[in-house]
């Protein structure tokens, strides 16, 4: 069964609650190891990542690289020590058991038989940096290559990657549970305000998605009763968003969004406002949806105000995208 | 005999009255005030005249006296200060190659502006055009061609506007409109129409020609902040900012690999198609612009926007779509809001070209740019905007409260002795 965990800053009527400002780059996908951080932990990073971006972000620039690593540098290196002061938490004992079954089952693969193109990569003998790649290209990406001679080369890894397709999502699934299990505690902005995030949910029909990818699944939030914490304030609206699987070459790779839009619960609640929508993807934060983060709007009716109409559409890259995947949202600010 | 002698002793005469007449001016002129005089000259006209020249004693008069800026002033009256200097400025603008090129209807906008002394933020925002006078020509200077079609069409108005040295500076008249081609040239008529969209020399034939000939219409926003913001789009790429408004054509999935597109490619497009918007009804063919609103060529344009718009839909399937000339201003994360110090009713974004070149124009940075190009043109050189921010800044504020006139900036700059030593003129030849 999925777990839900979407995530949302939220306010009661007329009356702002929550403002919520949610780090931007913690690394490149949500199980990347840059990126495993606590609840506790976001907010030190948080600061942290605050405090770097008036250098800029500069990409297609010599600049960039730099960047890019100043980001990295701001969330634990250390996945057994995510929040900085030694003790394991629940996000990085998580990642741990997952990294260790990646260490049985792709690692002496891809690194054996990848490394010569993919030195630097998923094919690297360097753990960290072959798990890092194998997560930032996707399960599904990998065993496409692995079972398609590319480059020149006639290698084909078929069997290899069909006996492990099994286990991995196994594996997988044990995180997504791992996860699951861990105790939600509203965090902090900046600001001191309360952390007012929406509950996780998942696309159920994800293999019809993949089948027929032309649907769009609409998922709904109802601002005052579908968030993370019973104890958060909640708002008198509906949250919903448009998804469906994101095919690469025909493989699903992740999750496509559009038309995010809300509505107030009933005709005489009071006007909801929203600013700046970001994305977490199993808990975390995923720093490449940058697609709605300047959206503002606003509504009093109860039809679904869209927005962000006529945007293209936004996307999430995961590792074995799948009906159990949890995504969840969060506003910057909500009154 | 005698009839000759006399001759000679009254042309002498005459000589001598001529003579001492230069020299009563030069008498109150040191030597170093000419020679001054000469290479302030020298900076503003990109000439080099005798000392003996009468322009020269007169400048070499108002620096003995202390007025720099008075000097730089009669600079300014000669003739090419605006058929070299300012033609030469603008025209390595209005060009992909970055080179010096024959007059064109871009060099001469910014020739006709400067002479009249306008504001310069027109020069992206105005529905203008700057051609030769008719009225002007005398029999000895036979006048160019100046049909509106071949205007419209081609460079050869201003290429026979500037031939022969023509002082095109003071031949060159102000037409309040703008015109676009909307008829294929059938070796009948060409048909000229109004150009609908105007936005100064961002919609001259010359710039569009050059950066909005093929393409998918990216580079004519590359290009506007690469010549008047001096940024190039390196500078401003961001890969923090929103994607909302890129296309279809670009590949999320560079080689399979995603995190590509978020390091690399998704950086300069957050920005560059936010704004492309703002070409979406523009093209050019053989040369001239055209435009969606003519309905001419029919196949160059589907729902009123440029088909080039939509070229490789199928990459991305769910990339933006453009459907109008709205455009939004992605460039404001924390660095680019100082870089460019967005102001103005379109600083968000707007709805048409015109509206781009606003958003461009009331920008802190288009001002600070124009220092650039002035500084880059008078002194001959060419100054680093990363490093002399201060100073871009402190004329920038200057060459605002003048009402953004480029004589101002003209003046302020080349009496710098920041710029006597940039330009490396030296002593008298």
């Amino acid at each position: 069964m999925p777990n839900t965990c979407f995530e949302l800053a939220l306010v009661a009527a007329g009356k702002k609650v929550g403002h919520f400002r949610i780090a931007l780059a913690l690394g490149q996908t949500h199980l990347t190891e840059e990126s495993v951080v606590t609840t506790t932990a976001k907010v030190s990073i948080l600061i942290t990542v605050l405090l770097t971006l008036p250098m800029g972000f500069n990409a297609c620039s010599p600049g960039f690289s730099a960047d890019t690593a100043v980001l990295s540098s701001s969330a634990a290196s250390n996945p057994g020590d995510s929040n900085g002061d030694g003790t394991p938490t629940v996000d990085s004992v998580c990642e741990e058991d997952l990294r260790a079954q990646y260490q049985k089952t792709y690692f002496p693969l891809l690194s054996a038989n990848c490394n010569n193109c993919h030195g630097n990569a998923q094919g690297s003998r360097d753990l960290t940096t072959s798990f890092s790649a194998f997560n930032a290209r996707g399960a599904n990406l990998i065993n496409l290559q692995c079972k398609t001679p590319h480059g020149g080369n006639s290698i084909n890894l078929t069997p290899q990657i069909n006996a492990l397709e099994q286990p991995w999502a196994t594996a997988l699934t044990t995180y997504n549970a791992c996860q699951a299990a861990a105790p939600v505690t509203p965090s902090t902005s900046v600001n001191g305000t309360p952390d007012l995030t929406m509950s996780g949910k998942a696309l159920a029909p994800f293999a019809t998605s993949v089948a027929k990818n032309t649907v769009w699944y609409p998922i709904t939030w109802d601002l005052s009763k579908d968030l993370i914490s019973s104890s958060l304030i909640k708002a008198p609206a509906v949250f919903s968003i448009e998804v469906r699987a994101l095919l690469s070459g025909g493989v699903p790779v992740g999750f496509e969004f559009r038309n995010p839009s809300i509505k107030m619960l009933a005709a005489n609640s009071a006007k909801t406002t929203v600013r700046g929508l970001r994305i977490k993807i199993n808990g975390l934060p995923y720093n490449g949806f940058t697609i709605y983060q300047n959206i503002a709007g606003s509504t009093s009716t109860t039809s679904l105000s869209n927005l962000a109409p006529g945007f293209a559409n936004g996307f999430v890259v995961v590792s074995m995208p799948g009906p159990t995947t949890q995504f969840s949202f969060t506003f910057d600010e909500v009154n | 005999m005698k009839i000759h002698l006399s001759f000679v002793v009254a042309a002498s005469v005459l000589s001598l009255g001529v003579t001492l007449a230069n020299v009563g001016v030069a008498q109150a002129a040191s030597a170093a005030s000419v020679t001054q005089a000469r290479e302030l000259l020298g900076r503003i006209a990109s000439t080099r005249i005798p000392q003996s020249d009468v322009l020269v004693q007169k400048m070499a008069v108002k620096i003995e006296a202390g007025d720099l800026r008075g000097a730089a002033d009669l600079a300014m009256t000669h003739k090419n200060f605006l058929n070299l200097t300012i033609k030469l400025m603008a025209s390595r603008m209005s060009t992909r190659e970055e080179e010096n090129l024959p007059l064109n209807d871009f060099s001469a906008a910014f020739v006709g502006v400067t002479r009249d002394d306008l504001d310069a933020r027109t020069l992206l925002t105005g529905n203008f055009t700057y051609r030769g006078d008719p009225a002007k020509f005398t029999a000895s200077t036979s006048s160019p061609t100046v049909s509106l079609a071949n205007e419209v069409r081609t460079n050869a108005h201003y290429s026979e506007l500037e031939a022969n040295g023509r002082d095109f500076g003071s031949m060159l008249m102000r037409v309040n409109q703008q015109f676009i081609e909307t008829s294929p040239d059938a070796g009948v008529t060409k048909v000229v129409g109004i150009q609908p969209d105007p936005a100064g020399v961002l919609t001259s034939r010359s710039f569009l020609a050059a950066q909005a000939d093929a393409g998918t219409n990216r580079r004519p926003v590359e290009y506007a902040f690469r010549e008047f913001m001096c940024v190039p789009i390196d500078q401003w790429a961001d890969a923090t900012a929103s994607d909302n408004r890129i296309g279809r054509d670009i590949d999320r999935f560079p080689g399979g690999d995603n995190n590509k597109f978020q390091t690399s490619c998704k950086a300069c497009h957050t920005g560059m198609d936010g704004f492309r918007g703002a070409f979406a009804k523009v093209d050019t063919m053989n040369g001239a612009n055209i435009q969606a609103s003519t309905g001419y060529p029919s196949n160059r344009w589907k729902a009123g926007v440029s088909t080039k718009m939509s070229r490789n839909a199928d990459v991305f399937s769910g990339g933006f779509v453009t459907t109008d000339s709205s455009f939004v201003n992605n460039a404001r994360g924390p660095s680019n809001e100082t870089l460019f110090g967005w102001r103005g009713p379109a600083a968000a974004g707007g709805s048409t070209l015109n509206d781009f070149g606003q958003l461009l124009a009331n920008s802190k940075r288009f001002s600070r740019c124009m220092v650039k190009r002035v500084y880059d043109a008078v002194c001959k050189t060419d100054l680093d905007a990363q490093t002399n921010l201060a100073f871009l800044t402190q004329y920038g504020d200057g060459f605002e409260q003048s009402g953004y006139k480029f004589k101002y900036l003209v003046r302020e700059i080349s009496i710098l002795p920041k710029c006597q030593s940039a330009a490396g003129l030296g002593g008298a030849q």
